[in-house]
């Protein structure tokens, strides 16, 4: 990562850290990972409020 | 012939007229729009500050957070805008390297009094430039607004807004965020959407205050345990954050700089403030992902939708510095952590006995750190300057360097000012108007003259 140049000069095209390397698939694999994480702990999360939900309304009956 | 010759050069001046004027309006408007965007900030703490209060202090926090918004305005006329033309090369106020910087040229374009400070037909970009500034101003002041509510005086609370707002954020604005700036052209460093320069500062001046602030009335239990002081409007304070969040699309636009004009780095390019090219595009890519993965980061930690939210401007404060430079998917992943990072530095803080009503501190002075130096971890090596080889370039020494000025040029003045207040008897409510309510105590009218009412049941 980091710059390939050392002036803004003539520079044109990407110029982010990375690009055209392998560090571009490491990115899109750790973002895409991080939103998967997300959303398995927050369906762990669902499940349990839910389950709570459901024993606090048996327990009522 | 020549008459003909004549009338063509008139012909191609006109031509070539056109074009520049429709470019100076663009370029004019572009700014002018920044100005009604970035007021939607304000709107946005407005209710956020109102929202995150108890019901007896509403409309005190409300006045307070208004007020910071219009003493900006002037004072930022008066005097910070020299300070931002007239500080980048340090205290000596010496003119720097691209000729736009000392005291000198600040006094030629920055006093009140000179011509460019008011309505000049041959003049289309002071004011506009001088409007998007003050609403930065603006903006660090109502950072700070929200940490100290519901026990902070309000002429206390506006001369503390004004020492941040005018002075200590401009000064670290003239160094960190001027192409002029020492610590640009010595230490290379590179914040674009002003992580350090805006956010830490305001974020460490609040933390200074509340140290002589002192928490609020029945925070903390005798064993130093915190007590949680809900606001009595969350959905407004939630709708609050996420005016803030459209309100920084205008914000950020008004850290670049349009090409085109005389003043303009490039005749064909957008430009950042260091005169490092840069595409709105770029910005469109990373700010969405910057709130996306701020959101998303604070969700997975907490679920809490005051945290998510805050979470969304943690995540573009994570990415600002370097929203010019990150790959969208760098920027959601420095973004997320941002977001996750939130609530474990809220809890250290409250339980290190600082009372921060909103989250400030956390927010914009720790993640502000986070993003300043995010730049010096995955873009190190950038030319932080337009130039030949030879500009000094990105790194985490020089992102190191800016943090520990710019935490100084926050936390330093907001922790010396407060405690002269707090000697002078300026700066904390007395206890009896803390317990009864500032609203009762000080404001003309009732935020809710018919209390807050169970909803009625619908008609049958």
């Amino acid at each position: 990562m980091g710059s390939a140049f050392d002036t803004w000069n003539d520079i044109s095209g990407p110029m982010y850290p990375g690009a055209g390397t392998e560090w571009e698939y490491i990115w899109f694999l750790v973002a895409a990972g991080l939103c998967i994480l997300a959303l398995v702990i927050g369906l762990g999360h669902e499940k349990i409020a839910y389950r709570r939900a459901k024993k606090r309304h048996d327990d009522r009956r | 012939m020549e008459a003909e010759l004549a009338e063509l050069a008139a012909k191609v001046a006109a031509l070539e007229a056109g074009p520049k004027s429709t470019n100076t309006m663009f370029a004019e408007t572009f700014y002018y729009l920044t100005i009604p965007l970035m007021v939607i900030i304000h709107a946005g703490f407005l209710a956020y500050e109102m929202g995150a209060s108890r019901q007896k202090n509403v409309l005190a926090s409300g006045i307070k957070n208004i007020l910071a918004f219009a003493f900006m305005v002037p004072t930022f006329y008066f005097f910070g805008w020299w300070i931002y033309w007239a500080f980048p090369t340090g205290i000596t106020l010496e003119a720097g390297p691209n000729g736009i910087s000392g005291a000198a040229y600040a006094s030629e374009i920055a006093w009140p009094w000179v011509e460019y400070m008011g309505p000049n037909i041959s003049d289309n970009a002071s004011g506009v430039f001088w409007g998007a500034f003050t609403l930065f101003a603006a903006t660090t002041a109502s950072i700070f607004s929200g940490a100290v509510i519901e026990r902070i005086q309000v002429v206390g609370f506006i001369i503390l807004a004004i020492i941040l707002g005018s002075v200590a954020w401009v000064v670290a604005a003239a160094w960190g965020w001027h192409a002029d700036g020492w610590l640009v052209t010595k230490y290379g460093y590179h914040d674009f959407g002003a992580a350090g320069v805006v956010h830490m500062v305001a974020g460490f001046f609040a933390l200074g205050v509340l140290i002589n602030l002192g928490p609020r009335i029945g925070k903390y239990n005798i064993d130093g345990s915190a007590n949680d002081l809900s606001g009595h409007n969350m959905p407004f304070t939630i709708t609050g954050l996420m005016l803030i969040i459209v309100g920084f699309f205008g914000f950020l636009m008004a850290c670049v700089i349009v090409p085109g004009e005389a003043w303009s780095w490039y005749p064909d390019k957008f430009a950042t403030i260091y005169g490092t090219p840069i595409t709105l595009s770029a910005l469109s890519f990373n700010i969405l992902m910057g709130f996306a993965g701020g959101i998303i980061g604070a969700w997975m930690v907490t679920r809490d939708p005051f945290w998510m939210m805050s979470g969304a401007l943690a995540g573009i404060i994570s990415c600002a510095s370097g929203l010019d430079l990150f790959w969208p998917p760098a920027a959601f992943a420095i973004a997320f952590v941002g977001g996750a990072a939130l609530k474990p530095i809220a809890s250290m803080l409250e339980g290190m006995g600082i009372d921060d009503a909103v989250g400030a501190v956390t927010v914009h002075g720790f993640i502000g750190i986070w993003g300043v130096m995010a730049v010096g971890i995955f873009a190190a090596g950038y030319p932080a300057a337009q130039g030949d080889a030879g500009v000094a370039v990105t790194s985490l020494m020089g992102q190191a360097v800016g943090v520990g000025v710019i935490f100084c040029l926050g936390f330093i003045p907001g922790l010396l000012c407060s405690l002269v207040l707090r000697i002078l008897g300026l700066l904390r409510v007395p206890e009896a108007a803390e317990i009864a309510g500032l609203d009762t105590t000080k404001v003309p009218i009732s935020a809710y003259p018919e209390g807050i009412n169970i909803s009625t049941l619908p008609a049958e």
